[in-house]
């Protein structure tokens, strides 16, 4: 069964090896020459930002130039999905092409068949996703220590959430291909829904998984370090927090967005000169990625194995 | 079950939806047999063979294979029993090698010796796609993967239907090698008759998801006879034989009746009919007088 199962997603493997060969050929050396430019101009005492005189304009063309690299892992939402597709593959090609029934008449219960399948599915997918995130937590590193990991395009492709989405994406094509046994179809579906769900996340849910913390600071104070942080509203108030109307947010940083904070006190007196201006924010900090992270997995890992499991109970009850 | 039968239906029966594709069949396979399963398509016979597989269960009644039940000893049953499904599904990306590893790796009975002169008398290379094959070519690499498991029984289902006329009988040739050597017992179900007098010694007729006539063929062959003679008379016949199919010309009728014993009235002429004949006739009778239930169904 084992020299089956590898025979029958060599190819997809072969695939998926390409895919991370191609991304590391081009993440690597921007990750060793983005290291190096980080140790030399020794950005690393800036990444708490205690010296925002000294470390600004440092910090600024650093991001300048590297900003763009966060663009290389953009794909990093894609790749987990492609894994996830891929190993769906061999599965629903055998219902879809009927080799099912060649297998389930050999001397195997076609229970261990589909446990195998489904297992080296889940093991291939993991593995292709664990390769992804190491490669871009490792690129990717000085970027975090100065922006953060909270923004979309870092967090999407760090931390245990790329495995979660990689697992989702299986569990969408091989429970859609036991129900549907086509396979083109089925997988098409599967990733539409995926990138359905992965926008409902990035964009609303992400940042209610936990209770943001809300803060409330003078208009002349410097107030709380916000460029790490997810913010996900900011806004001029009253002492109480309660938000003036017409008062829009006179700094919206969003971290890792490459905007440092900057402090502008102008902008609360435009609105209301004289006045005890406050600003708010509700963010989740910084500190939370590992929280939100674990969170995200949890969810989106066991739909995602859920799916799997009723895929093999579908084929099992169902198919003849 | 009975010492001799390796394949046992009582009251089996299957449906789907409200659809019965199988009803109330009871049949025993003698150990040894090479069995034709007959029937136009729908009739039932791929059900009755997935249902000898496990691979449905069924809605009602038993079935045994080799002494257990399919679903429920799957391990008990599986390794004794060779299957080539319907359209003889392989992985078409694997070579003819790899697929028989691949039988290899999932059957502790199987035996390389018998599967590799197979695919040498073949001759087919070992590196050859299976999707390059030809239909008659990949029809033959299922079976060897079947024959080659030992199985006591082997079941094929429709597997040359999809066939020419050269592939069918080679394919059956290698049936016929294959009982030769090891006294397999076989069911293989068809809707075409001819060539399976030269493999097959018995017979089921299966229609609308009934058996309609089971035993073996040269009994069958023996008690079916085709009567010519007056019109007049046929009440009579059909008071002491069973009528399967009769039509009538102006000046004669012609009956052609399962025997019940000798005929003696010198009023009728008896001939002998061959098998195609007799399929043909049960198969007619049914499409003739159809059943309540296909009735109740078609609307």
């Amino acid at each position: 069964m084992i020299w089956l199962g590898w025979r029958q997603q060599r190819v997809e493997a072969a695939i998926a090896a390409a895919m991370l060969v191609v991304l590391a050929a081009v993440a690597i050396p921007v990750g060793v020459h983005m290291a190096s430019v980080y140790s030399h101009e020794h950005l690393s005492v800036c990444a708490d930002n205690t010296q925002p005189g000294a470390c600004s304009p440092l910090v600024s063309s650093f991001l300048l130039r590297f900003g763009s690299v966060n663009m290389l892992f953009v794909w990093a939402t894609l790749l987990p999905a492609l894994a996830g597709l891929l190993f769906a593959a061999p599965y629903v090609l055998d219902i879809d092409s009927g080799t099912y029934r060649l297998f389930w008449t050999q001397s195997i219960t076609r229970r261990r068949w589909i446990v195998s399948k489904l297992t080296m599915g889940v093991v291939a997918s993991v593995a292709v996703a664990l390769c992804l995130t190491a490669l871009a937590m490792w690129s990717l590193a000085p970027l975090d220590h100065l922006n953060g990991r909270l923004s979309n395009n870092n967090y999407d492709a760090e931390g245990i959430v790329p495995i979660a989405y990689a697992l989702l994406v299986l569990g969408l094509g091989v429970a859609l291909g036991a129900l549907w046994r086509r396979t083109v179809p089925a997988l098409l579906v599967a990733f539409v829904a995926y990138v359905v769900g992965r926008a409902f996340m990035d964009s609303w849910l992400r940042q209610r998984l936990l209770t943001p913390v809300r803060t409330t600071w003078p208009g002349s104070a410097p107030g709380p370090n916000l460029n790490q942080a997810l913010v996900i509203d900011q806004f001029t108030s009253d002492k109480h927090g309660h938000r003036i109307a017409g008062g829009g947010p006179c700094v919206r940083t969003s971290g890792g967005s490459g905007g440092l904070f900057t402090h502008t006190s102008s902008c609360a007196q435009r609105h209301a000169p004289g006045a005890h201006v406050y600003t708010t924010a509700v963010y989740q900090p910084a500190s939370r990625f590992w929280e939100l992270q674990g969170i995200e997995f949890a969810i989106v890992a066991g739909i995602g194995l859920l799916l799997v499991v009723f895929a093999g109970w579908w084929t099992h009850r169902r198919l003849a | 079950m009975s010492g001799s039968s390796v394949l046992e239906a009582s009251g089996l029966g299957k449906r789907y939806g409200s659809t019965w594709a199988l009803h109330d069949c009871d049949l025993a396979v003698p150990s040894g047999s090479v069995t034709a399963l007959v029937g136009p398509n729908g009739a039932g016979k791929t059900t009755l063979l997935q249902l000898a597989v496990g691979l449905i269960e069924p809605t009602m009644g038993t079935i045994t294979v080799l002494g257990h039940g399919p679903r429920t000893e799957p391990l008990a049953v599986l390794p004794g029993v060779g299957f080539v499904a319907q359209d003889h599904p392989l992985p078409r990306r694997f070579t003819v090698g790899e697929t028989l590893r691949l039988g290899r790796e999932l059957n502790p009975s199987w035996d390389d010796a018998v599967a590799e002169r197979r695919i040498d008398d073949l001759g087919l290379s070992r590196r050859q796609r299976v999707g390059t094959l030809s239909g008659g070519q990949q029809a033959q690499v299922a079976l060897t993967l079947a024959l080659a498991k030992k199985p006591r029984l082997l079941l094929l289902d429709e597997p040359v239907a999809s066939l020419d006329p050269l592939a069918r009988r080679e394919f059956l040739t290698g049936v016929l090698q294959g009982v030769a050597e090891t006294g397999v017992t076989v069911v293989l179900s068809s809707h075409i008759v001819t060539d399976l007098e030269r493999v097959c010694d018995r017979l089921i007729i299966l229609a609308d998801g009934r058996t309609q006539l089971v035993g073996p063929i040269e009994e069958i062959l023996a008690g079916h006879r085709l009567l010519t003679g007056p019109r007049s008379a046929a009440a009579g016949v059909a008071r002491v034989h069973e009528v399967i199919r009769e039509s009538h010309t102006e000046r004669q009728t012609t009956l052609l009746v399962r025997a019940n014993g000798h005929i003696w009235d010198a009023a009728w002429e008896a001939h002998e009919v061959d098998l195609e004949e007799i399929v043909l006739a049960y198969l007619g009778q049914r499409a003739s007088a159809p059943s309540h239930e296909t009735t109740a169904a078609a609307r």
